[in-house]
């Protein structure tokens, strides 16, 4: 492959070159919602063919770096997850959301602090989700969003949806 | 002692009116004069002057005209104290007429009498807009802040604003042939939306004349604006700064620092009733934390 191009969709993507699968798949959803239709900090930027353009060239950037690092891993230099990280487990049928998130981080490797630097959300809140500590929580429409963001660093596959189920404990309690 | 008793210059600016730019430069000296630093905030807003009432003075009888109009000799004499301790101000009230079309030599000298004062931190309040008073005395800062709304208009000005700003340092920087006309042609031509890219511009400048492209490269490096978004709502709208500053890199090359985001906060309503500033009448409330962190991002950048 073209080192030069390569290098390119690292920049375009805001990686470095050791980036991992889970980084670049991150990062490639970043972007994705930045060039997004719609999207506040780059609609007035550009025309919608210079939108297509750029998305275009996300994706292909992103299908480039996806290959190189599926092969770098393969050529034996250490991925960072294991194959049960790649794929998360489903959660168990008498686990609790926090639990799964918890496990989830576990078994990626991350701490809460690694976390917190991702997502921008203080690692304290990360706790309380984590150990449900309702009372603690912010309040709902913040609580969403810190789920939402904690979710997708642990790259589950449908962070909406773990949102709302977090957000149904809410109800439960005051019930 | 060495050259570095020159103040530090903070010009807060924002493309569009209402945005809190007043607010933000009021709070922001305040906050500096409480962690002791002799500063003086300065009204430049000449449309609409309004940074006395925030700080709760008087309107004063000196103010910048007496300095344009020669009445004095010097800018400092036009300096006033304020209720804060560490903190003066200068007016700009009255300046509008002289102020409307000052010739480059009056800008100029009073740039370098700001540059002058005896003081730690001069605040600049900017007035809205992206008329080239306005960029010239941003640029002259040493730290640039633009205030951005999580609105599309304010976004949109924003845009406008640091493309405004960046083709305008550029050109200051370049008086060779060819060049100033290509800037003039990259500002003229429209796309759809009206913006074009300034590392399109830099790319063409390459491709005419090499060597002034790269010193436009060089030129292009030394601009970094700060943005603080302002009044957010949602946790998306505290996502925004770092998205702008993603686009700003990717779309224009140039590198903008996001220095936070200050949250919607029923306490400047409280506060301007109070005839007192925010960071002063509740020191705890979020508005006068996100001050606070933006004056410490600002003063980490110096080191």
């Amino acid at each position: 492959m073209d080192k030069d191009t390569l290098k390119q969709d690292y920049k375009l993507l805001g990686l470095d070159e050791n980036a991992t699968a889970h980084e670049a798949r991150r990062s490639y959803h970043r972007k994705k919602a930045l060039y997004a239709e719609g999207s506040l900090a780059t609609y007035s930027l550009m025309t919608a063919e210079q939108r297509e353009e750029m998305l275009d060239r996300i994706e292909r950037a992103y299908m480039r770096i996806s290959t190189e690092i599926e092969s770098r891993s393969m050529a034996g230099s250490a991925p960072l997850f294991s194959q049960s990280a790649a794929t998360p487990d489903p959660p168990g049928s008498d686990e609790s959301i926090g639990t799964y998130l918890k496990r989830r981080r576990k078994t990626l490797g991350l701490t809460l602090r690694d976390v917190a630097n991702r997502t921008r959300v203080r690692s304290t809140y990360l706790e309380n989700i984590e150990d449900e500590n309702l009372e603690d929580l912010p309040a709902p429409v913040y609580l969403r969003g810190f789920v939402l963001e904690f979710a997708r660093v642990l790259d589950l596959p449908d962070p909406e949806s773990i949102a709302t189920a977090y957000l149904k404990l809410l109800g439960k309690d005051e019930a | 002692m060495n050259k570095s008793h020159h103040p530090r210059v903070w010009g807060v600016g924002g493309g569009k009116g209402g945005v809190g730019k007043t607010v933000i430069t009021a709070n922001t000296a305040i906050s500096l004069a409480q962690q002791g630093k002799r500063c003086v905030a300065m009204d430049l807003d000449l449309g609409g002057a309004n940074l006395h009432t925030v700080l709760g003075v008087p309107n004063p009888d000196r103010s910048l005209t007496d300095f344009l109009r020669r009445k004095v000799d010097s800018l400092s004499e036009t300096m006033v104290s304020t209720p804060y301790p560490n903190l003066h101000f200068i007016s700009g009230s009255k300046a509008l007429l002289e102020m409307a079309n000052p010739k480059f030599s009056q800008k100029e000298k009073l740039i370098r009498q700001i540059s002058s004062l005896d003081v730690d931190y001069v605040l600049l309040d900017l007035g809205s807009g992206s008329a080239f008073n306005t960029l010239d005395f941003f640029l002259s800062a040493d730290e640039g802040i633009l205030v951005v709304l999580p609105e599309p208009t304010s976004v949109e000005n924003a845009y406008h604003f640091i493309k405004a700003a960046f083709y305008r340092k550029l050109k200051r920087a370049t008086k060779k042939t060819g060049v100033a006309e290509a800037i003039d042609k990259a500002m003229e031509e429209k796309v759809a939306r009206g913006i074009q890219s300034p590392r399109t511009l830099i790319n063409n400048v390459l491709q005419i004349n090499p060597e002034a492209g790269h010193s436009l490269e060089e030129e292009a490096k030394s601009f970094k604006p700060n943005i603080i978004v302002n009044q957010t709502r949602k946790y998306n709208d505290q996502e925004l700064g770092s998205e702008i500053v993603q686009a700003c890199l990717d779309y224009f090359g140039i590198m903008v620092r996001n220095l936070g985001y200050i949250d919607e906060d029923d306490s400047l309503r409280e506060a301007v009733r109070l005839r007192r500033a925010v960071v002063d009448s509740f020191p705890a409330c979020p508005f006068t934390m996100a001050i606070h962190t933006v004056v410490t991002n600002l003063l980490g950048a110096e080191i």
